[in-house]
């Protein structure tokens, strides 16, 4: 579990460092705020791109460790923490579900 | 300032903040959210989301060392995550739903009350009873290492603890704070945990706790890449260099000039709300 944790705080780090290599090379580009389903579109910079996967990633490890946690006590049986992981877990889907509205 | 002056500026800063929140224990949130929205002019809502940012990076990289220690609750910092969690949830939620001056007092109000209280010494109640009701159902009495070997203790009002927890998860939604403070008295005081066990579990904790606001805050655009990639490279430098340097300094000292920033930041935070400058 350690490894996941740094594995993805890692991988966030790069890819934003990747990002910010590429801001500087291609020099500035407009830095708009960040939305998720702007990341894919085309006019969207290779920087902020970067940057933003990278800052995704980072703000999944946390998620993917509760996942992990899931799978660990499904498999040693032990019913009540397998729903106590489920349910936090639920609750950060509706976190990201949900966010849009309001 | 070309922008890359400023993205410097915004470094040193986080930096800072990174160094002075984890040498305090109190986390780099407290300091870099008033800091970007008062001496950068950043809206309070984008300094919030670069905030929780570095708390997911700094608490990632603190909770990796300290479960492989042994101290941290992992089946604890499970159940009171379902409370921070939905707090979270509520917190961001009405974060977008009202104005940034009152966002701006509520932060102050915070900054007062931790500064407060870590002008006062901690105090330690371990409880070697058996635990409640609601912790024995649950299996949280653990056991935790200590010079003179591994030490069990028990686990006490859990329903208080959790509720407290729902309020720490609110205004880490709120504020994009690691709430350090409401979490030390809803498991130190509330749940009587050993120091070590409730700082490390609720190091394990803030992560997952910010993760649920930053989804809302990503979904609501208030994530700046640039200005989060600035932030979070700077706490997480600090805390680093913080975590070398902390058995060198004077934790009284330190408390000390904490205080007295926090104090600083609150009264000039108050003071732009009311005028209406935040």
């Amino acid at each position: 579990m350690q490894l996941l944790l740094r594995i993805g705080l890692g991988t966030g780090a790069v890819l934003m460092a990747a990002g910010l290599v590429a801001a500087l090379v291609s020099g500035p580009t407009p830095v708009l705020p960040l939305q998720i389903g702007g990341l894919w579109h085309r006019d969207t910079a290779l920087p902020v791109r970067l940057c933003a996967i990278g800052i995704l990633v980072l703000a999944a490890t946390p998620a993917v460790r509760v996942i992990a946690l899931i799978v660990l006590w499904v498999r040693e049986r032990d019913w009540k923490y397998a729903a106590v992981a489920v349910t936090v877990a639920a609750v950060l889907t509706l976190a990201v579900a949900l966010g849009s509205r309001g | 300032m070309s922008a890359f002056e400023l993205s410097g500026l915004i470094l040193v800063g986080a930096f800072l903040a990174g160094l002075l929140g984890s040498l305090t224990g109190l986390g780099g949130g407290m300091v870099i959210v008033p800091l970007l929205a008062i001496a950068f002019g950043v809206d309070i809502r984008y300094a919030i989301g670069a905030s929780l940012i570095s708390v997911i990076a700094t608490s990632s990289g603190a909770a990796a060392a300290y479960v492989r220690e042994g101290y941290t609750n992992i089946r604890l910092g499970m159940v009171l995550e379902i409370a921070t969690t939905t707090g979270a949830l509520v917190g961001a939620f009405v974060a977008g739903l009202v104005s940034t001056q009152l966002i701006a007092m509520v932060f102050a109000a915070v900054l007062l009350h931790s500064a407060y209280l870590s002008s006062r010494p901690r105090e330690e109640h371990i409880s070697h009873d058996m635990s409640d009701r609601w912790a024995r159902w649950l299996r949280l009495n653990s056991t935790y290492p200590t010079p003179e070997g591994s030490q069990p203790y028990g686990v006490q009002h859990v329903p208080a603890g959790f509720g407290l927890m729902f309020v720490a998860g609110v205004l880490s939604g709120l504020l994009g704070i690691g709430s350090g403070a409401v979490k030390v008295l809803a498991m130190d005081n509330a749940m009587r945990l050993p120091f070590k066990v409730s700082t490390t579990t609720s190091n394990f904790m803030i992560g997952v706790t910010a993760a649920a606001s930053a989804g809302v805050y990503l979904r609501r655009g208030y994530i700046d890449p640039g200005l989060s990639f600035s932030v979070m490279l700077g706490v997480l430098a600090g805390a680093l260099v913080g975590a070398r340097l902390l058995p060198l300094v004077h934790a009284r000292w330190l408390r000390m000039l904490f205080s007295l920033v926090v104090v600083a930041l609150a009264i000039e935070m108050v003071y732009k709300a009311l005028t209406g400058r935040i």
